[in-house]
Protein backbone atom coordinates (compact mmCIF):
# COMPACT_ATOMS: atom_id res chain seq x y z
CA UNK A 1 0.00 0.00 0.00
CA UNK A 2 1.43 3.11 -1.16
CA UNK A 3 0.47 6.74 0.52
CA UNK A 4 -2.04 7.95 -1.69
CA UNK A 5 -4.02 4.31 -0.87
CA UNK A 6 -3.38 4.84 2.87
CA UNK A 7 -4.64 8.80 2.51
CA UNK A 8 -7.68 7.41 0.48
CA UNK A 9 -8.94 5.05 3.37
CA UNK A 10 -8.47 8.06 5.78
CA UNK A 11 -11.79 8.79 6.42
CA UNK A 12 -13.16 5.42 6.35
CA UNK A 13 -10.65 3.94 8.98
CA UNK A 14 -11.73 7.08 11.34
CA UNK A 15 -15.63 5.94 10.86
CA UNK A 16 -14.57 2.06 11.35
CA UNK A 17 -16.07 1.41 8.33
CA UNK A 18 -13.19 -0.17 6.50
CA UNK A 19 -12.76 -3.85 6.20
CA UNK A 20 -10.63 -6.17 7.96
CA UNK A 21 -8.06 -6.41 5.27
CA UNK A 22 -7.79 -2.14 4.43
CA UNK A 23 -7.59 -1.41 7.89
CA UNK A 24 -4.54 -4.04 8.58
CA UNK A 25 -2.87 -2.69 5.20
CA UNK A 26 -3.52 0.71 6.74
CA UNK A 27 -1.83 -0.27 9.75
CA UNK A 28 1.33 -1.84 8.47
CA UNK A 29 1.67 1.16 6.30
CA UNK A 30 1.62 3.67 9.61
CA UNK A 31 4.08 2.00 10.91
CA UNK A 32 6.80 3.13 8.11
CA UNK A 33 5.47 6.18 7.09
CA UNK A 34 5.60 8.88 8.79
CA UNK A 35 4.01 11.50 7.16
CA UNK A 36 0.97 9.24 6.83
CA UNK A 37 1.58 8.44 10.77
CA UNK A 38 0.74 12.04 11.47
CA UNK A 39 -2.16 12.57 9.26
CA UNK A 40 -4.03 9.89 10.69
CA UNK A 41 -3.02 11.02 14.18
CA UNK A 42 -4.29 14.81 13.25
CA UNK A 43 -7.31 13.86 11.49
CA UNK A 44 -8.26 11.24 14.22
CA UNK A 45 -7.97 13.99 17.18
CA UNK A 46 -9.61 16.12 14.97
CA UNK A 47 -12.51 14.12 14.25
CA UNK A 48 -12.93 13.36 18.04
CA UNK A 49 -13.22 17.20 18.77
CA UNK A 50 -15.27 17.79 16.12
CA UNK A 51 -17.28 14.60 17.50
CA UNK A 52 -17.28 15.88 20.95
CA UNK A 53 -18.17 19.34 20.19
CA UNK A 54 -21.32 18.78 17.72
CA UNK A 55 -22.33 16.93 20.38
CA UNK A 56 -22.16 19.42 23.10
CA UNK A 57 -23.40 22.31 20.99
CA UNK A 58 -27.02 19.86 20.09
CA UNK A 59 -28.11 19.36 23.82
CA UNK A 60 -28.93 22.22 25.79
CA UNK A 61 -32.46 22.89 25.59
CA UNK A 62 -32.86 19.94 23.46
CA UNK A 63 -34.60 18.47 26.11
CA UNK A 64 -37.12 21.00 27.30
CA UNK A 65 -38.51 21.35 23.24
CA UNK A 66 -38.78 17.88 23.49
CA UNK A 67 -41.14 17.69 26.74
CA UNK A 68 -43.63 20.22 25.09
CA UNK A 69 -43.72 18.45 21.96
CA UNK A 70 -44.45 15.56 23.21
CA UNK A 71 -47.35 15.96 25.33
CA UNK A 72 -48.37 17.49 21.93
CA UNK A 73 -48.05 14.68 20.15
CA UNK A 74 -49.78 12.26 22.59
CA UNK A 75 -52.76 14.66 22.45
CA UNK A 76 -52.80 14.21 19.08
CA UNK A 77 -52.28 10.65 18.98
CA UNK A 78 -54.95 10.61 20.92
CA UNK A 79 -57.17 12.65 18.24
CA UNK A 80 -55.63 9.99 15.66
CA UNK A 81 -57.18 7.08 17.87
CA UNK A 82 -60.76 8.40 18.21
CA UNK A 83 -60.92 9.39 14.78
CA UNK A 84 -60.24 5.70 13.54
CA UNK A 85 -62.56 4.34 15.98
CA UNK A 86 -65.32 7.06 14.93
CA UNK A 87 -67.85 5.91 12.85
CA UNK A 88 -67.82 7.86 9.65
CA UNK A 89 -68.15 11.84 9.83
CA UNK A 90 -72.35 12.95 8.15
CA UNK A 91 -71.07 13.95 4.67
CA UNK A 92 -72.57 17.23 4.13
CA UNK A 93 -69.33 18.42 5.85
CA UNK A 94 -65.63 18.08 4.40
CA UNK A 95 -63.80 16.38 6.97
CA UNK A 96 -61.61 14.52 4.92
CA UNK A 97 -60.16 17.22 2.82
CA UNK A 98 -56.72 16.08 2.87
CA UNK A 99 -57.66 12.81 1.66
CA UNK A 100 -59.11 14.24 -1.37
CA UNK A 101 -55.67 16.31 -1.86
CA UNK A 102 -53.77 12.99 -1.22
CA UNK A 103 -55.88 10.86 -3.20
CA UNK A 104 -55.47 13.14 -6.16
CA UNK A 105 -51.59 13.55 -5.87
CA UNK A 106 -51.40 9.72 -5.29
CA UNK A 107 -53.49 9.03 -8.56
CA UNK A 108 -51.18 11.48 -10.64
CA UNK A 109 -48.47 10.11 -9.07
CA UNK A 110 -48.79 6.88 -9.94
CA UNK A 111 -49.68 7.96 -13.76
CA UNK A 112 -46.61 9.67 -13.47
CA UNK A 113 -44.46 6.94 -12.10
CA UNK A 114 -46.37 5.21 -14.95
CA UNK A 115 -45.55 7.06 -17.49
CA UNK A 116 -42.11 7.74 -16.77
CA UNK A 117 -41.64 3.84 -16.99
CA UNK A 118 -43.60 2.97 -19.82
CA UNK A 119 -41.23 4.19 -22.76
CA UNK A 120 -37.84 2.30 -21.40
CA UNK A 121 -40.12 -0.49 -20.09
CA UNK A 122 -43.26 -1.99 -19.89
CA UNK A 123 -43.24 -4.30 -17.51
CA UNK A 124 -40.99 -1.58 -14.89
CA UNK A 125 -44.50 -0.16 -13.94
CA UNK A 126 -46.38 -2.72 -12.51
CA UNK A 127 -43.63 -2.90 -9.96
CA UNK A 128 -43.87 0.92 -8.45
CA UNK A 129 -45.77 0.59 -5.45
CA UNK A 130 -44.10 1.74 -2.37
CA UNK A 131 -45.38 4.09 0.48
CA UNK A 132 -46.06 7.50 -1.71
CA UNK A 133 -44.63 9.64 -0.02
CA UNK A 134 -41.05 7.75 -0.43
CA UNK A 135 -41.88 7.38 -4.16
CA UNK A 136 -42.67 10.66 -4.84
CA UNK A 137 -39.63 11.40 -3.27
CA UNK A 138 -37.91 8.75 -5.59
CA UNK A 139 -39.57 10.46 -8.83
CA UNK A 140 -38.48 13.65 -7.79
CA UNK A 141 -34.86 13.01 -7.12
CA UNK A 142 -34.20 10.60 -10.00
CA UNK A 143 -33.60 7.62 -7.29
CA UNK A 144 -34.62 4.03 -9.17
CA UNK A 145 -37.52 2.52 -8.36
CA UNK A 146 -37.14 -0.96 -6.73
CA UNK A 147 -38.40 -3.59 -8.17
CA UNK A 148 -41.62 -6.01 -6.00
CA UNK A 149 -41.41 -9.00 -8.91
CA UNK A 150 -43.95 -10.73 -6.25
CA UNK A 151 -47.14 -9.01 -7.61
CA UNK A 152 -49.31 -11.09 -9.36
CA UNK A 153 -53.30 -11.27 -10.71
CA UNK A 154 -53.81 -13.89 -7.59
CA UNK A 155 -52.64 -10.81 -5.10
CA UNK A 156 -54.30 -8.59 -6.74
CA UNK A 157 -57.61 -9.83 -6.93
CA UNK A 158 -56.50 -10.86 -2.87
CA UNK A 159 -56.03 -7.12 -2.83
CA UNK A 160 -59.54 -6.07 -4.01
CA UNK A 161 -61.18 -8.63 -1.85
CA UNK A 162 -59.53 -7.68 0.97
CA UNK A 163 -61.18 -4.07 1.06
CA UNK A 164 -64.31 -5.85 -0.72
CA UNK A 165 -64.43 -4.17 -3.79
CA UNK A 166 -64.94 -6.39 -6.62
CA UNK A 167 -62.80 -5.57 -9.94
CA UNK A 168 -63.22 -6.63 -13.54
CA UNK A 169 -59.81 -7.88 -14.35
CA UNK A 170 -60.71 -6.68 -17.77
CA UNK A 171 -61.85 -3.34 -19.17
CA UNK A 172 -62.24 -3.23 -23.20
CA UNK A 173 -58.80 -3.23 -24.35
CA UNK A 174 -57.19 -2.26 -20.84
CA UNK A 175 -56.10 -5.22 -18.43
CA UNK A 176 -56.16 -5.06 -14.74
CA UNK A 177 -51.90 -5.68 -14.27
CA UNK A 178 -51.06 -4.02 -10.42
CA UNK A 179 -52.96 -3.18 -7.11
CA UNK A 180 -52.44 -2.20 -3.66
CA UNK A 181 -53.67 -1.06 -0.44
CA UNK A 182 -53.22 0.96 1.77
CA UNK A 183 -53.89 2.78 4.86
CA UNK A 184 -53.86 6.74 4.14
CA UNK A 185 -55.09 9.65 6.74
CA UNK A 186 -56.82 6.63 8.24
CA UNK A 187 -58.90 5.10 5.40
CA UNK A 188 -57.88 2.11 4.26
CA UNK A 189 -58.28 2.74 0.35
CA UNK A 190 -57.24 0.79 -3.14
CA UNK A 191 -55.03 1.50 -5.81
CA UNK A 192 -55.26 -0.46 -9.08
CA UNK A 193 -53.45 0.13 -12.37
CA UNK A 194 -54.90 -0.70 -15.87
CA UNK A 195 -52.96 -0.89 -18.86
CA UNK A 196 -53.17 -1.45 -22.70
CA UNK A 197 -50.39 -1.80 -24.88
CA UNK A 198 -49.81 2.06 -24.79
CA UNK A 199 -51.75 3.75 -22.14
CA UNK A 200 -52.70 3.34 -18.54
CA UNK A 201 -55.16 4.07 -16.21
CA UNK A 202 -54.50 4.25 -12.36
CA UNK A 203 -57.61 3.68 -10.05
CA UNK A 204 -58.25 4.82 -6.63
CA UNK A 205 -60.97 3.20 -4.78
CA UNK A 206 -62.10 5.36 -1.36
CA UNK A 207 -64.93 4.57 0.88
CA UNK A 208 -67.81 6.66 0.17
CA UNK A 209 -68.39 6.48 3.75
CA UNK A 210 -65.56 8.40 4.68
CA UNK A 211 -64.62 10.38 1.64
CA UNK A 212 -66.78 12.90 -0.44
CA UNK A 213 -65.55 14.54 -3.73
CA UNK A 214 -64.68 17.81 -3.09
CA UNK A 215 -66.09 21.14 -4.57
CA UNK A 216 -61.81 21.90 -5.25
CA UNK A 217 -61.77 18.81 -7.74
CA UNK A 218 -65.36 19.65 -9.70
CA UNK A 219 -64.08 21.56 -12.75
CA UNK A 220 -66.21 20.07 -15.31
CA UNK A 221 -69.12 17.92 -14.68
CA UNK A 222 -70.34 14.96 -17.15
CA UNK A 223 -73.29 12.71 -16.85
CA UNK A 224 -73.60 9.65 -18.32
CA UNK A 225 -76.78 7.10 -17.24
CA UNK A 226 -77.63 9.46 -15.00
CA UNK A 227 -74.13 9.21 -12.57
CA UNK A 228 -72.22 12.36 -12.70
CA UNK A 229 -68.25 12.30 -13.42
CA UNK A 230 -66.34 15.03 -12.03
CA UNK A 231 -63.20 15.83 -13.93
CA UNK A 232 -59.98 17.66 -12.60
CA UNK A 233 -56.64 18.50 -13.56
CA UNK A 234 -53.75 17.63 -11.57
CA UNK A 235 -50.14 17.45 -12.35
CA UNK A 236 -50.43 17.29 -15.79
CA UNK A 237 -52.95 14.11 -15.28
CA UNK A 238 -56.64 14.45 -15.69
CA UNK A 239 -58.41 12.94 -12.75
CA UNK A 240 -62.03 11.78 -12.94
CA UNK A 241 -64.00 11.38 -9.61
CA UNK A 242 -67.63 9.45 -9.69
CA UNK A 243 -69.42 7.92 -6.71
CA UNK A 244 -70.79 3.74 -7.39
CA UNK A 245 -72.08 2.73 -4.51
CA UNK A 246 -70.22 2.90 -1.46
CA UNK A 247 -67.01 4.19 -3.33
CA UNK A 248 -65.89 6.69 -4.73
CA UNK A 249 -63.48 6.01 -7.48
CA UNK A 250 -61.04 7.60 -8.69
CA UNK A 251 -59.34 7.53 -12.73
CA UNK A 252 -56.32 8.77 -13.76
CA UNK A 253 -54.09 9.32 -16.96
CA UNK A 254 -51.71 10.91 -18.83
CA UNK A 255 -53.33 10.40 -21.98
CA UNK A 256 -55.48 13.27 -23.32
CA UNK A 257 -57.78 10.93 -25.20
CA UNK A 258 -58.42 8.61 -23.25
CA UNK A 259 -62.15 8.25 -22.35
CA UNK A 260 -62.26 7.66 -18.65
CA UNK A 261 -66.07 8.16 -18.47
CA UNK A 262 -66.17 4.40 -20.39
CA UNK A 263 -63.90 3.24 -18.43
CA UNK A 264 -65.48 3.68 -14.98
CA UNK A 265 -68.69 2.64 -16.22
CA UNK A 266 -67.64 -0.69 -16.95
CA UNK A 267 -64.26 -0.57 -14.65
CA UNK A 268 -66.40 -2.98 -11.99
CA UNK A 269 -68.45 -5.87 -11.81
CA UNK A 270 -71.62 -5.44 -10.10
CA UNK B 1 -65.64 1.71 31.66
CA UNK B 2 -65.04 4.75 33.01
CA UNK B 3 -62.99 6.47 30.25
CA UNK B 4 -64.92 7.42 27.48
CA UNK B 5 -62.02 7.19 25.08
CA UNK B 6 -60.14 4.25 26.12
CA UNK B 7 -56.10 4.71 23.75
CA UNK B 8 -54.05 1.81 25.06
CA UNK B 9 -54.12 -0.02 21.96
CA UNK B 10 -51.50 -2.54 20.93
CA UNK B 11 -50.78 -0.30 18.18
CA UNK B 12 -50.29 2.79 20.15
CA UNK B 13 -48.82 1.04 22.89
CA UNK B 14 -45.96 -0.74 20.68
CA UNK B 15 -45.90 2.73 19.10
CA UNK B 16 -44.94 4.43 22.63
CA UNK B 17 -42.43 1.86 23.53
CA UNK B 18 -40.78 1.70 19.71
CA UNK B 19 -40.41 4.94 18.36
CA UNK B 20 -41.19 7.50 21.17
CA UNK B 21 -38.14 7.44 22.72
CA UNK B 22 -36.31 8.31 19.70
CA UNK B 23 -37.86 12.30 20.18
CA UNK B 24 -34.79 13.29 22.08
CA UNK B 25 -32.83 12.01 19.01
CA UNK B 26 -34.99 13.25 16.40
CA UNK B 27 -35.22 16.68 17.67
CA UNK B 28 -31.73 17.07 18.34
CA UNK B 29 -30.97 16.62 14.39
CA UNK B 30 -34.16 18.37 13.52
CA UNK B 31 -32.78 21.68 15.18
CA UNK B 32 -29.51 21.05 13.28
CA UNK B 33 -31.43 20.70 9.88
CA UNK B 34 -34.02 23.53 10.20
CA UNK B 35 -32.22 25.79 12.77
CA UNK B 36 -34.84 27.02 13.94
CA UNK B 37 -36.19 25.78 17.48
CA UNK B 38 -40.17 26.50 16.51
CA UNK B 39 -39.62 24.62 12.98
CA UNK B 40 -37.86 21.96 14.52
CA UNK B 41 -40.73 20.98 16.90
CA UNK B 42 -42.91 20.94 13.80
CA UNK B 43 -40.47 19.04 12.03
CA UNK B 44 -40.28 16.18 14.63
CA UNK B 45 -44.34 16.43 15.34
CA UNK B 46 -45.24 15.83 11.80
CA UNK B 47 -42.62 13.04 11.27
CA UNK B 48 -44.21 11.63 14.37
CA UNK B 49 -47.68 11.74 13.49
CA UNK B 50 -47.04 10.20 9.78
CA UNK B 51 -44.51 7.54 11.44
CA UNK B 52 -47.90 6.88 13.86
CA UNK B 53 -50.01 6.63 10.95
CA UNK B 54 -47.50 4.55 8.70
CA UNK B 55 -47.07 1.98 11.43
CA UNK B 56 -48.31 -0.65 10.57
CA UNK B 57 -45.70 -0.33 7.21
CA UNK B 58 -43.01 -0.63 10.32
CA UNK B 59 -41.21 -3.94 10.28
CA UNK B 60 -41.11 -4.82 13.71
CA UNK B 61 -37.58 -5.74 14.88
CA UNK B 62 -35.97 -2.92 11.77
CA UNK B 63 -34.25 -0.16 12.78
CA UNK B 64 -36.94 1.89 14.07
CA UNK B 65 -34.07 4.44 14.62
CA UNK B 66 -33.40 4.41 11.16
CA UNK B 67 -36.86 4.45 9.72
CA UNK B 68 -37.94 7.55 11.67
CA UNK B 69 -35.12 9.59 10.62
CA UNK B 70 -35.58 8.74 6.65
CA UNK B 71 -39.59 10.09 7.32
CA UNK B 72 -37.61 13.21 9.14
CA UNK B 73 -35.42 13.70 6.01
CA UNK B 74 -38.02 12.88 3.46
CA UNK B 75 -40.25 15.79 5.30
CA UNK B 76 -37.68 17.76 5.62
CA UNK B 77 -36.46 17.73 2.18
CA UNK B 78 -39.23 18.41 0.41
CA UNK B 79 -41.07 21.30 2.67
CA UNK B 80 -38.50 22.63 5.45
CA UNK B 81 -35.12 22.82 2.64
CA UNK B 82 -36.74 25.34 0.57
CA UNK B 83 -37.71 27.26 3.34
CA UNK B 84 -34.33 27.37 5.36
CA UNK B 85 -32.13 29.55 3.79
CA UNK B 86 -28.84 28.60 2.49
CA UNK B 87 -26.07 30.15 2.06
CA UNK B 88 -24.83 30.94 -1.44
CA UNK B 89 -23.31 27.87 -3.37
CA UNK B 90 -20.03 27.27 -1.80
CA UNK B 91 -17.33 25.95 -4.15
CA UNK B 92 -16.69 22.47 -2.21
CA UNK B 93 -13.68 21.10 -4.43
CA UNK B 94 -11.80 24.27 -3.91
CA UNK B 95 -10.73 23.64 -0.56
CA UNK B 96 -7.25 21.55 -0.46
CA UNK B 97 -7.58 18.30 0.55
CA UNK B 98 -4.54 18.43 3.17
CA UNK B 99 -5.65 21.80 4.51
CA UNK B 100 -5.80 21.89 7.79
CA UNK B 101 -2.84 19.43 8.22
CA UNK B 102 -1.24 22.04 6.49
CA UNK B 103 -1.69 24.82 8.57
CA UNK B 104 -1.70 22.54 11.60
CA UNK B 105 1.79 21.10 11.08
CA UNK B 106 2.82 24.81 10.15
CA UNK B 107 1.90 26.41 13.73
CA UNK B 108 4.77 25.35 16.39
CA UNK B 109 6.74 22.87 17.44
CA UNK B 110 3.59 21.59 19.74
CA UNK B 111 3.21 17.89 20.12
CA UNK B 112 -0.51 17.96 19.82
CA UNK B 113 -1.40 21.76 18.06
CA UNK B 114 -4.95 20.75 17.26
CA UNK B 115 -5.46 20.37 20.97
CA UNK B 116 -4.60 24.24 21.44
CA UNK B 117 -6.84 25.27 18.62
CA UNK B 118 -9.83 23.65 19.83
CA UNK B 119 -9.76 24.12 22.82
CA UNK B 120 -10.31 28.01 22.39
CA UNK B 121 -13.40 27.17 19.83
CA UNK B 122 -16.78 27.08 21.48
CA UNK B 123 -19.52 24.99 20.82
CA UNK B 124 -21.53 27.45 19.47
CA UNK B 125 -19.13 28.47 16.83
CA UNK B 126 -19.05 24.57 16.14
CA UNK B 127 -22.88 24.71 15.68
CA UNK B 128 -22.64 27.92 13.41
CA UNK B 129 -19.93 26.19 11.24
CA UNK B 130 -22.41 23.00 10.86
CA UNK B 131 -25.79 25.54 10.37
CA UNK B 132 -23.60 27.12 7.46
CA UNK B 133 -22.93 24.06 5.41
CA UNK B 134 -24.78 23.47 2.23
CA UNK B 135 -27.84 21.22 2.89
CA UNK B 136 -26.77 17.92 1.10
CA UNK B 137 -23.62 18.17 3.55
CA UNK B 138 -24.98 18.99 6.64
CA UNK B 139 -27.64 16.52 6.45
CA UNK B 140 -25.02 13.63 5.62
CA UNK B 141 -22.61 15.54 8.58
CA UNK B 142 -25.47 15.40 11.23
CA UNK B 143 -26.69 12.15 10.78
CA UNK B 144 -22.93 10.74 10.51
CA UNK B 145 -21.48 13.17 13.83
CA UNK B 146 -24.62 13.35 16.20
CA UNK B 147 -26.35 10.28 15.77
CA UNK B 148 -23.73 8.14 14.46
CA UNK B 149 -25.09 6.80 11.97
CA UNK B 150 -23.09 4.31 9.60
CA UNK B 151 -22.80 5.09 5.61
CA UNK B 152 -24.94 2.25 4.94
CA UNK B 153 -27.78 4.08 7.26
CA UNK B 154 -27.28 7.55 5.72
CA UNK B 155 -27.53 6.01 2.55
CA UNK B 156 -30.91 4.31 3.28
CA UNK B 157 -32.18 7.14 5.19
CA UNK B 158 -31.32 9.91 2.41
CA UNK B 159 -31.82 7.24 -0.74
CA UNK B 160 -28.13 8.22 -2.01
CA UNK B 161 -25.55 5.92 -2.89
CA UNK B 162 -23.19 4.61 -0.71
CA UNK B 163 -20.41 6.30 -2.64
CA UNK B 164 -22.01 9.85 -2.39
CA UNK B 165 -22.59 9.53 1.08
CA UNK B 166 -18.53 8.93 1.36
CA UNK B 167 -18.05 11.65 -0.82
CA UNK B 168 -20.34 14.04 0.93
CA UNK B 169 -19.31 13.51 4.37
CA UNK B 170 -15.61 13.89 3.15
CA UNK B 171 -16.11 17.02 1.86
CA UNK B 172 -18.30 18.24 4.42
CA UNK B 173 -15.95 17.34 7.45
CA UNK B 174 -12.92 19.51 4.81
CA UNK B 175 -15.37 22.45 4.96
CA UNK B 176 -16.51 22.46 8.64
CA UNK B 177 -12.57 22.00 9.48
CA UNK B 178 -12.12 25.34 7.10
CA UNK B 179 -14.64 27.12 8.41
CA UNK B 180 -13.24 26.18 12.82
CA UNK B 181 -10.21 27.13 11.06
CA UNK B 182 -10.95 30.28 9.66
CA UNK B 183 -12.78 31.20 12.71
CA UNK B 184 -9.78 30.90 15.08
CA UNK B 185 -7.60 32.82 12.42
CA UNK B 186 -10.20 35.49 12.65
CA UNK B 187 -10.31 35.33 16.60
CA UNK B 188 -6.46 35.18 16.57
CA UNK B 189 -5.98 31.58 18.15
CA UNK B 190 -4.17 30.74 14.84
CA UNK B 191 -1.97 32.19 12.26
CA UNK B 192 -2.54 31.77 8.41
CA UNK B 193 0.31 30.03 6.57
CA UNK B 194 1.16 31.17 3.09
CA UNK B 195 2.13 28.43 1.20
ZN1 LIG C 1 2.55 7.16 3.64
Amino acid sequence: MNCQEALNLLYEIIDKEASDIDAAQVREHLGNCRHCFEVYRLESAVNDLLTEKVKAAASPRSLDGVEAIRGKLLAQLDQIDTETRREPAPTNRKPFGNIAMTLGIAASLIVILGAAFVGRDLIRHREVFMPLEQAHWRVENNVEIPSDHSLTAERIRALADSIHLSLAQQVGEFTLVSGHVEELLGVRMGHFVYENEKQMISVFAAPAAQFNIPDDVRDNVVSSDGVQYFSHNCRGCRLLFVRDGEWVLVAATTDKNLDMTTFLRHHRVA
Amino acid sequence: MTDPQPKSTEKRASFEREAVPHMDALYRTALRMTKQENDAEDLVQETMVKAYRFWDKFEPGSNCRAWLFKIMTNIFINDYRSKSRTPASVDVDDIDENYLYGQLAAQSEDDNPEQRLFAKIFDEDVRKAIEELPDDFRLVVVLSFLEGFAYQEIAEILDLQLGTVKSRLHRGRKLLQKRLWDYAVRNGFAKEQSS
